[in-house]
């Protein structure tokens, strides 16, 4: 409304000043004054009020100023003149301003849509997660005419929606979906398929506020869709090389454990091969004592094998679970007698130190499990710290735990270790053969936890040195014990 | 008789060797991990390394310079680990042959007698020809004779076979008869094992069985000969 009243403002004030120059005798001033009135008027307003203007202009020209006054007429050329010269300044500068003008809207319009695009491409640039692209762009879109974004992703034959990490199985239904909205909310909506670098990704919903998308809004959705296409499509280059450098982890940490259990097991082997080759070889005499050294240290090795053979049978036991039925009622005293025992026999220059509470402690557990769980920890104290001084294995019961403690003096766990001794395979640093198969720790604590029951390493201990390994296992009440018994 | 150094950190693998080697005529030395390894071949003049390369504090590889270069001793890598990666970097670190763990020790003690041939065998003239029974192979003249037969070589396969007559009873890698036979050791593997191919053709029976230039998988080719050198 203003600009139609300051368009008659204007053009009153050219009236006004072309009767001035009338009056004063100025024909040629007159014409030029409503003349830049009319093409004022054009520049403001465009055509319509530029024709509209010409056309009065005309008029009044006609009727007031041009002989004969008051009246319309043409009368001489003189008095066409104008009036066509007012028609084609008006029509001539209104198209050029309406050109002008709509170059001026396209450009400004190019800009923002620029500026918004870069605004989406900058959102979208900051999403690492496939997860995360759906909620930036929301963040960007409402103002540009619609209401929601739904990123649906092809996960096999069906879709995923990221952001909820709902998976539709029924392909259709997204699309179904969005035509009963069509009917019910009368939201327009429109689906645009991603397509990535590598075919197509899946495809984005978006809900309209407006009732029809114009050419040039859908021309923006289409390029948002780009956008989102580039962004997802990003997010999942990024998580597959994500997963593959995990799997090249797990890979190499496969290997490593694969070498480390072949040269464990090729160890005893290339002894027995060795030694008895050389007792069969033609080239080889040896001296009667050295036979029956090799000989022995064939048996040796064999035993070996035979343990590292039970070792891994025991990981597999663990691993694959262990039955409950196989549990029994044990005497903990017992069983720890049997392991201190199997230990002299293993190691005959043990040092043990046993400190047992008096009663009974009946646990839940499978005997030949638990004493070989107690064996591997003298076995390693004995490895560990035996050189050191005596180990201690104490027993001691209350409040419904049995715990069982094995002490040794040596040189305690470096921090970084204690953390992985129950780990498999886990050798500690400079161990070097003495370790095994670094299986011992991890099989006694898979069959403790198998029985119920807690283990735990303190190291070192007070004084700076040494190790206590600590099971606990739940007591069973006397009443239960007896039944089981 | 040599004095051989065995590092190992099974204490029951040296147990076995040392009787082995003794009865044989060799003084044998032992080391547990590559700082006594490299005691050892300070303190003593040792002639062979049987070096295992899993050592709980250092990697056996990185011994081998040090033992080759500044104690002149030669080096057999035992290795459980069987990666043709390690053999390869052994090797080509200057090990002059491997064995695998487990080994026969029949086999092991052929390797060492051929250590100990080759170290009598060194002197500062250069080799004339090296003989067998069956085969001659003359450097100076280029030419090869097999049983009384003379084999004609083009020039690159007669670079190959005189890498393989030099090391022969040991193992060469692929880099090693690359370098020999083109001057680079990234050459395309297909052109060397064309070029064993037509040695095989031309040298062996049976070249479809080889018996005289056996492929060592993954790691190269081993002459499986015993070759005297003449000066």
């Amino acid at each position: 409304m203003a600009r139609a009243a300051i368009d008659a403002v204007i053009f009153l004030i050219a009236v006004a000043g072309t009767y001035i120059a009338q009056i004063s005798d100025r024909p040629i001033s007159a014409v030029l004054v409503f003349l830049t009135g009319v093409i004022l008027i054009a520049i403001r307003s465009g055509l319509v009020s530029a024709l509209v203007a010409a056309i009065s202009a005309s008029l009044i020209y006609n009727f007031f100023l041009s002989e004969p006054a008051f009246r319309f007429g043409i009368t001489s050329a003189d008095e066409a003149v104008p009036l066509v010269a007012f028609n084609v300044s008006a029509l001539l500068a209104a198209i050029m301003v309406g050109r002008l003008k709509d170059s001026a809207k396209r450009a400004y319009q190019a800009q923002s849509e620029a500026a918004f695009m870069l605004t989406v491409s900058d959102r979208l640039q900051s999403a690492v997660r496939v997860e995360d692209v759906e909620t930036e762009v929301r963040g960007v879109i409402p103002r540009q005419g619609v209401s929601s974004v739904e990123i649906f992703l092809n996960r096999g034959k069906a879709y995923w929606r990221p952001s909820t990490g709902e998976v539709e199985f029924d392909t259709l239904k997204p699309l179904i979906d969005l035509e009963g909205d069509d009917i019910i909310q009368r939201n327009k909506a429109v689906v645009i398929e991603l397509k990535g670098a590598r075919g197509s990704l899946g495809f984005v919903k978006f809900r309209l506020s407006d009732l029809s998308p114009d050419r040039q809004s859908s021309s923006k959705l289409q390029s948002i869709t780009a956008m989102l296409a580039v962004a997802v499509e990003r997010c999942l280059l990024l998580e597959e090389l994500a997963e593959a450098r995990a799997r090249a982890r797990s890979e190499a940490l496969k290997d490593a454990l694969l070498s480390s259990v072949s040269h464990d097991l090729r160890t005893p082997v290339t002894v027995i091969q060795a030694a008895a080759g050389a007792l069969r070889s033609a080239e080889v005499s040896l001296p009667e004592e050295e036979q029956t050294r090799l000989l022995t240290s064939i048996l040796d090795q064999c035993a070996r094998l035979d343990r590292y053979t039970a070792e891994l049978l025991d990981v597999g036991q663990i691993q694959s679970g262990i039955a409950q039925d196989r549990l029994e009622t044990v005497n903990l005293v017992e069983i720890a007698g049997l392991a201190i025992k199997h230990a002299r026999i293993a190691h005959p220059d043990i040092m043990i130190e046993r400190s047992m509470a008096a009663g009974m402690h009946y646990v839940r557990a499978n005997a030949a499990m638990l004493e070989q769980a107690l064996y591997n920890l003298i076995d390693n104290a004995q490895k560990f710290g035996g050189k050191s001084g005596p180990i201690k294995v104490s027993l001691e019961g209350g409040e419904g735990m049995a715990r069982i403690a094995v002490t040794d003096r040596g040189p305690g766990i470096h921090d970084a270790d204690r953390q992985r001794v129950f780990t498999r395979f886990f050798k500690g640093e400079g161990s070097g053969s003495k370790a095994g198969m670094g299986l011992g720790l991890f099989i006694a604590k898979g069959f403790v936890e198998a029985f119920g029951g807690t283990i735990t390493v303190e190291s070192p201990l007070e004084g700076g040195n040494g190790t206590r390994v600590v099971v606990a296992l739940p007591l069973l009440a006397a009443d239960e014990a007896m039944i089981a018994a | 008789m040599m004095q051989i150094l065995i590092v190992d950190d099974e204490q029951s693998i040296i147990d076995t060797l040392r009787p082995v080697l003794t009865s044989v005529g060799h003084a044998v030395v032992e080391a547990h991990d590559g700082a006594e390894a490299l005691k050892s071949i300070n303190q003593t003049a040792v002639d062979l390394v049987l070096l295992d390369l899993g050592l709980p504090d250092t990697d056996g590889c990185d011994l081998i310079h040090p033992m080759k270069q500044v104690a002149g001793a030669n080096v057999i890598v035992i290795s459980a680990r069987h990666l043709e990666q390690d053999k390869i970097r052994a090797l080509d670190e200057g090990a002059d042959d491997y064995v695998d763990k487990p080994f026969a020790i029949d086999e092991l003690l052929a390797r060492i007698r051929v250590v100990e041939r080759r170290r009598t065998e060194m002197s500062g003239a250069a080799v004339r020809r090296y003989v067998s029974e069956d085969l001659i192979i003359d450097i100076a003249r280029r030419e090869v004779v097999l049983l009384g037969e003379p084999i004609h070589l083009s020039p690159k396969e007669f670079a190959l076979f005189e890498l393989l007559a030099r090391s022969s009873g040991q193992v060469v890698t692929q880099r090693q008869l690359m370098i020999a036979g083109w001057s680079s050791p990234v050459v395309e593997a297909q052109y060397l094992r064309s070029y064993i191919a037509l040695l095989r053709d031309k040298l062996e029976a049976d070249p479809s069985d080889p018996e005289l230039i056996l492929t060592e998988p993954g790691v190269g080719y081993r002459l499986n000969t015993i070759l005297a050198p003449e000066h």
